[in-house]
């Protein structure tokens, strides 16, 4: 009886120093000893007597982690949804980055200075210098929408490249969860002590749950089930793989085992394919709609009127978008042929064309929230050559080049800082949760000294009472020899 | 921090440290505030206030831009101006000489022959002014960049006959070609095929005569043939082509015409082809505010006048009748003429003056507006310093106060109590 006592207060000492060994571990969840009395012997027979006897001592009935299955799915929920927020804020800002408004040094400041440059170009139509000043200018306005626009499919690709690396991690995760619940079922069922593996199992769903929203079910023998948008990503010790689709965007994750497409709602790679399927082509959209402006408006002026030679005006930019507008080679290589004039000089006639009303009206263009613009024959998509600004094209009222770059900056500081709001309240709450989780599973160090000065004192007293149970056995040895 | 009755050392520190970072954040945000000046350092930090930004800026450039225009204008005006003084100044000197020359004797035609001369001067003297330039373009020539009275010293005029009707129309032939001579030099020209109202037809043939000449309808409804100045005081004669019938001439080579259409002495005198205006009516305007425009420019016939109406016709005639000493016609109409041209110039100089008032106003109206959208632009955007020096110090105590409790609250355990 006393051995017992003393057993069972060596494991108490072994857990309290397994844990405070962990206190600072991360994911380790607290330990405490079970213990049990051990009741009496029965005794059967003649002899069945009407009076308690002792029990037969102390017994470890096992070693219990400390876990909280219900704020753990909180947390999991937390982290999800801060995963999320996290990679749609960093994407946001990344995009952020190429719009350097209202700082003076964006595009904005090209487009004021552009139109500067046709008001001049009116006041000295024949001015062959003010006429470079203007290609030139507008050389370096479509050049940032270029580079604006090739930045934006960087980003796009960098994302897409994160998203396989982390879909790489996902899947590594989810095999070893699964080998993990293996061991863990194979160690509930010969009743070895499976703590460390659950920890650790645990804290893989946990980073699981960061990168893909997961829901998280307990079997009875010790594993757990990972799925996903209703989708088991682990089952038991099976697990299965997520891919990325080949084509995008939009693109989308891909279970191994039906191929059914799958669009996340939750973590880190939710975020990741907002920003490759939604706010990247969306604001790409925006800057090819500021691009298609430009030359939309541009363009139907320069049909209106006539160049220096007394031709009839050739479109002043070239493009479909923003990533391709340029100034029409032509007019670069001869700034002449921008047709600044309403009409031309009689033909014969050695006059230069002083006529800058067709520049004039150009110029005043940004002083409304819409422009008339041609487009090109054949859509937008044809706008790369001149000849298809000649021709079967339609005229159309659109948004004016300033408002629409506006109203796509604006658009993008909202959604920055939409969801930088939202990650800050996200961050707290998940800090909490968490906070939550650790107050409720995690080691106090103060009490496992506590419990340590007691199973200390347990143990000396088992100790005093078998050397009480020595000598009071001795006694009696030397009163029968004596 | 949370009210939960179990603390553990790891969840005591999580939430410190979340506390500290978000102190710190408020702290980085305060300094990129101080450091940069602005409220605004990217679109997200005031998506609304970006977007008001963005627009005033584009206002902002529009109304400097006007503020330009309207100083360009100023100045184009002041050229008028200056110009059109000169132009009074030689005109009273006129007047004071076919004063003089209407009361001198009969007899003192020495005297009456300098002033003639005089007078022919001051005619050039205002084809000059005529042709006065600002930044490179004649401002008496409306959107044309053009001296705008080219012959007054061009050469010598042919007229052939009597051309049709202004209505009829002239259907020219493949290579159709006309032969003149320029100061006993043959040349040929080419009228590109197609039909033509006369003044169309005048149009192609000058364009095809490669400057040499210039093709004009007279006040006889003829196709007149005038050398250009570059050509200036050469001899003209068609000789022929199959062009020629239809441009009013005959095959056979016409007389040699000589002398200048712009010398009243001479026998090619036109004055209807000399001081034919070149330039265009079309005015020069100045946009000085969005969908306002003011008309900076004075053609040409507004001020001048144009062909033989013109005050360089009118000032051939006094010197005329100056050389010749007739009295009557230097008292009565040449005077009152004389009298009338002045009164246009000065009217054209007070019009000059009034839309230069206009523009002086437009510039208040511009700085005053780009003043107020500065204004603006700052409020939305510009740090107000005592109030971000402010924050920065209170956030800055603020995360020193979190670090000091932090350093306080990560207490020491019981550990430190056994011994």
């Amino acid at each position: 009886v006393g051995l017992s006592g003393l057993e069972a207060d060596q494991v108490g000492l072994d857990t309290v120093g397994q844990n405070v060994a962990n206190a600072s571990t991360q994911g380790y969840v607290d330990e405490s000893v079970d213990l049990g009395a051990i009741g009496s012997v029965q005794h059967v027979g003649f002899d069945q007597s009407a009076f308690d006897e002792p029990g037969d001592g102390v017994q470890v009935e096992g070693i219990r982690r400390l876990d909280n299955t219900y704020l753990q799915a909180q947390s999991y929920a937390a982290q999800g949804d801060q995963g999320m927020l996290s990679a749609q804020q960093s994407g946001l800002q990344a995009i952020q980055q190429n719009f350097p408004e209202p700082s003076g040094n964006g595009i904005s400041t090209e487009l004021t200075q552009y139109w500067q440059d046709w008001s001049t170009l009116a006041n000295d139509p024949s001015d062959s210098a003010t006429r470079s000043t203007l290609v030139e200018d507008a050389g370096s306005l479509t050049s940032s929408l270029n580079q604006t626009s090739s930045a934006l499919s960087t980003l796009s690709q960098q994302t897409v490249q994160d998203i396989q690396s982390t879909l790489s991690e996902v899947n590594q995760d989810a095999s070893q969860i699964a080998s993990l619940n293996l061991s863990i079922s194979q160690g509930t069922g010969s009743g070895a002590d499976v703590n460390e593996m659950e920890d650790q199992r645990d804290q893989l769903v946990s980073q699981l749950s960061n990168q893909l929203g997961v829901n998280v079910s307990y079997n009875s023998d010790g594993s757990v089930n990972v799925e996903s948008g209703g989708e088991a990503l682990v089952s038991g010790h099976n697990s299965q793989q997520l891919s990325l689709s080949t084509a995008g965007p939009p693109y989308s994750l891909v279970w191994s085992d039906d191929q059914t497409t799958y669009q996340p709602s939750s973590g880190a790679l939710a975020g990741m394919l907002d920003v490759v399927n939604n706010y990247v082509p969306n604001y790409q959209n925006g800057l090819d709609q500021v691009a298609q402006s430009l030359m939309g408006s541009v363009n139907h002026a320069m049909s209106t009127g006539y160049d220096l030679n007394g031709n009839q005006g050739v479109p002043f930019f070239l493009g479909t978008g923003a990533a391709d507008i340029e100034v029409n080679p032509a007019i670069a290589a001869d700034p002449s042929e921008i047709a600044a004039a309403a009409t031309p000089t009689p033909a014969g006639s050695s006059a230069t064309n002083q006529d800058g009303s067709v520049a004039a009206e150009v110029g005043e263009l940004p002083n409304s929230q819409t422009a008339t613009m041609l487009e090109p024959a054949g859509g937008w998509a044809a706008g790369g050559s001149a000849s298809s600004w000649t021709g079967a094209t339609t005229t159309t009222t659109g948004t004016e080049a300033d408002v629409a770059y506006n109203q796509l900056v604006s658009g993008i500081g909202q959604a920055t800082s939409s969801v930088n709001n939202q990650y800050s309240a996200q961050q707290t709450v998940t800090t909490n949760v968490n906070s939550a989780l650790q107050s409720a599973t995690g080691v106090n160090t103060d009490e496992e000294l506590t419990n340590m000065v007691l199973y200390q004192n347990a143990y000396d007293a088992s100790a005093k009472f078998i050397t009480t149970v020595q000598e009071t056995l001795q006694s009696l040895i030397a009163m029968v020899n004596g | 921090m949370s009210d939960m009755t179990r603390v553990t050392q790891r969840s005591a520190s999580m939430l410190m440290v979340a506390d500290l970072e978000q102190s710190l954040q408020s702290l980085t945000g305060y300094e990129q505030e101080a450091a940069t000046g602005k409220q605004i350092n990217q679109p997200s930090d005031n998506p609304a206030g970006t977007s008001e930004v963005l627009a005033l800026n584009t206002q902002l450039g529009r109304y400097s831009q006007y503020s330009k225009n309207i100083s360009d204008g100023q100045s184009w005006l002041n050229t008028a101006d200056t110009t059109l003084g000169s132009a009074i100044t030689a005109l009273n000197k006129v007047q004071t000489d076919v004063l003089s020359g209407a009361n001198a004797s009969a007899s003192d035609s020495t005297s009456d022959q300098a002033l003639s001369q005089e007078v022919l001067a001051i005619k050039q003297e205002l084809l000059g002014l005529a042709g006065t330039t600002y930044n490179n373009r004649p401002i008496f020539a409306g959107t044309y960049g053009v001296s705008p009275y080219p012959l007054a010293a061009g050469g010598a005029s042919l007229a052939g006959a009597a051309a049709p009707a202004a209505s009829t129309t002239i259907t020219t032939g493949t290579n159709d070609t006309l032969t003149y001579s320029l100061g006993g030099n043959a040349e040929s020209l080419t009228v590109p095929a197609g039909t033509y109202t006369p003044s169309q037809l005048a149009v192609a043939v000058q364009g095809a005569s490669n400057g040499n000449l210039v093709a004009s309808i007279n006040s006889s409804g003829a196709l007149a043939l005038t050398a250009t100045a570059q050509a200036g005081g050469a001899s003209v004669q068609v000789i022929g082509g199959d062009a020629a019938g239809a441009l009013g001439f005959t095959t056979t080579p016409s007389t040699v015409a000589s002398g200048s259409v712009g010398d009243p002495t001479s026998t090619s005198y036109d004055p209807s082809v000399a001081y034919a205006y070149a330039g265009s009516a079309n005015p020069v305007t100045r946009v000085v505010a969005p969908g306002q425009t003011e008309n900076v420019s004075l053609t040409g016939p507004q001020v001048f006048g144009s062909g033989s109406s013109s005050v360089f016709a009118l000032l051939d005639t006094i010197s005329q009748d100056l050389a010749n000493g007739n009295t009557a016609a230097l008292s009565g109409t040449d005077l009152s003429a004389l009298q009338s041209a002045i009164n246009t110039f000065t009217q054209a100089q007070g019009n000059a003056g009034a839309v230069g008032a206009a523009l002086a106003t437009d510039a208040t109206q511009a700085s005053n507006k780009i003043a107020a959208l500065q204004d603006q632009v700052a409020t939305l955007s510009d740090a107000d310093e005592d109030q971000v020096a402010t924050n920065l110090d209170l956030a800055s105590a603020s995360y020193q106060a979190a670090l000091e409790t932090t350093a306080k609250v990560i207490q020491p355990s019981l550990a430190e109590f056994l011994s």
